[in-house]
């Protein structure tokens, strides 16, 4: 009884493999008879294989099609034919929709269908103006673009060409005043996001920057709801800087006239030479100026620069302060010691604009 | 009261004493300034370390140090130097008197504290 148990389980167990096997032996035979060119009865001529998730890979010759349509879409785009465009991106999805290739067909269906407005005619227009090199770009051909732009109804490809013209006359033609412009029309089309109000008002912001008004910047940038950014941050300390710069320049400016027209200027003269460049004063200028640039320069070389330009502007300074007391060597305390001040204020606007210029400033708070 | 000097000699040789009491003065001050300074952002070291660690932040901070009190002796110079100085000088000494010992003072309790 025993045995015939186990005859009858060993029995079952081989015709359920047999079974189990059938289909797969099946798809083999079908294989290599498409191997071996034999198409048989219903078997899918497109399906090579399978993709992970179980998805049908697409076969090569569909691949290789996708590839042409994808290449002809591209030269559509950069012909800016669009509308052509969108149709072999179309098509080449079509080809083979579960390829590496499809996502990027996707995205560029969806791209091009969210620019459809007015027959694809601004999308082409801009495309085209995209293409212009920066040599070949003038203010004609740019000022003709925005006024064709007027006419195109609104939307993403209308806002788009308002950023390509704002930032071409700021950045590739240099005009301030025509950007501020092209910005504000840019901030003023409808449908604008968040991210494109942003680069709107900071391309306005910059062009006012450029323009000298630092406070309008600022302003269109709190307007913007930028107000906590480091741009807006930039916009501020620009504002002090110029505050400062036209104090500094003031202050070289008094020390520099100012010590002439008290009667500095009797110095300006060889004979003062001699007196005003004493060797012990030389070696006082040396040690005052050559000792920073030496330790500064011995510590880290990037700083030699500065430090090298703060020696010569204080060398300069110094020699016309030498110059300027010689020919105040006989005039009133009072006059001698307003020139010392000056000169003492002449210095920290010179160190100002050294500092400026090396970029050091931020490291100072300033 | 010190008599001002009266030869040119003399007024040159009074002004580089106050020049050159200056530069120590000024210099070792810079000094302690400088590891006050330090203390103060990076907090209290291990003393082992004067003994172990490089020294080269010391050469930088001594040369620094010197430097200030070359200004500083630059500037007594000048001032005490200049003609109808007498008075000056005696104005400069008793400053530098009146300030240097309470410096003394304060440069010990440094070098004492911070070492």
């Amino acid at each position: 009884m025993r045995a015939f148990a186990w005859g009858l389980c060993v029995m079952v167990f081989a015709a359920s493999s047999v079974r189990a096997q059938e289909p797969r032996n099946t798809e083999r035979s079908r294989s290599v008879e498409a191997l071996n060119g034999d198409s048989v009865g219903a078997a899918p001529p497109a399906t090579a294989g399978a993709s992970q998730d179980g998805a049908a890979l697409p076969a090569a010759s569909d691949r290789d099609a996708q590839s042409a349509l994808v290449r002809e879409a591209d030269r559509a785009e950069s012909e800016a034919r669009p509308a052509d465009a969108l149709a072999l991106w179309q098509r080449a999805r079509a080809a083979a929709p579960t390829s590496r290739l499809a996502g990027r067909c996707e995205r560029r269906i969806a791209y091009l269908a969210a620019r459809s407005e007015g027959d694809f005619v601004p999308l082409a227009d801009l495309l085209r103006m995209r293409k212009v090199p920066t040599a070949s770009l003038d203010a004609a051909k740019l000022a003709a673009y925005a006024r064709r732009l007027d006419g195109y109804p609104p939307g993403p490809v209308r806002r788009e060409g308002r950023e390509l013209v704002a930032d071409a006359w700021l950045a590739r033609l240099g005009d301030a005043t025509r950007a501020r412009d092209a910005y504000t029309r840019w901030l003023a089309e409808p449908g604008l996001d968040d991210a494109e109000k942003r680069l709107a008002a900071s391309g306005l912001a910059r062009a006012l920057t450029q323009l000298g008004d630092p406070a309008a910047a600022l302003a269109a940038m709190e307007r913007a709801g930028l107000g906590a950014t480091g741009d807006a941050d930039d916009l501020r300390r620009e504002g002090r800087r110029r505050v400062l710069r036209l104090v500094a320049g003031v202050l070289l400016a008094l020390f520099a006239l100012g010590g002439a027209l008290l009667g500095g200027w009797r110095g300006l003269r060889l004979q003062a030479l001699g007196r005003a460049f004493t060797p012990l004063r030389v070696l006082a200028a040396a040690w005052v100026l050559g000792g920073p640039l030496l330790l500064a320069s011995r510590y880290d070389h990037a700083a030699f620069d500065t430090f090298a330009t703060l020696a010569v502007c204080g060398a300069a300074l110094l020699a016309l302060a030498a110059l300027y007391g010689a020919g105040l060597a006989e005039a009133p305390r009072v006059r001698r010691r307003a020139v010392a001040v000056s000169a003492f204020g002449a210095a920290l606007g010179a160190g100002f604009f050294v500092l400026d210029h090396a970029g050091f400033l931020l490291s100072l708070g300033l | 009261m010190t008599q001002p000097p009266t030869r040119p000699e003399d007024a040159r040789r009074t002004a580089l004493s106050l020049a050159a009491l200056t530069f120590g003065v000024t210099s070792s001050l810079a000094y302690a300034a400088q590891r006050v300074f330090e203390r103060l952002r990076g907090g209290a070291g291990d003393p082992l370390l004067v003994v172990f660690d490089l020294h080269t932040a010391f050469y930088w901070r001594a040369a620094t140090a010197a430097w200030w009190g070359g200004v500083a002796a630059i500037l007594v110079f000048a001032l005490a130097s200049r003609p109808r100085g007498g008075a000056l000088h005696d104005r400069v000494a008793r400053v530098l008197g009146l300030v240097v010992v309470p410096l003394a003072l304060v440069i010990a309790v440094t070098m004492w504290r911070l070492p």
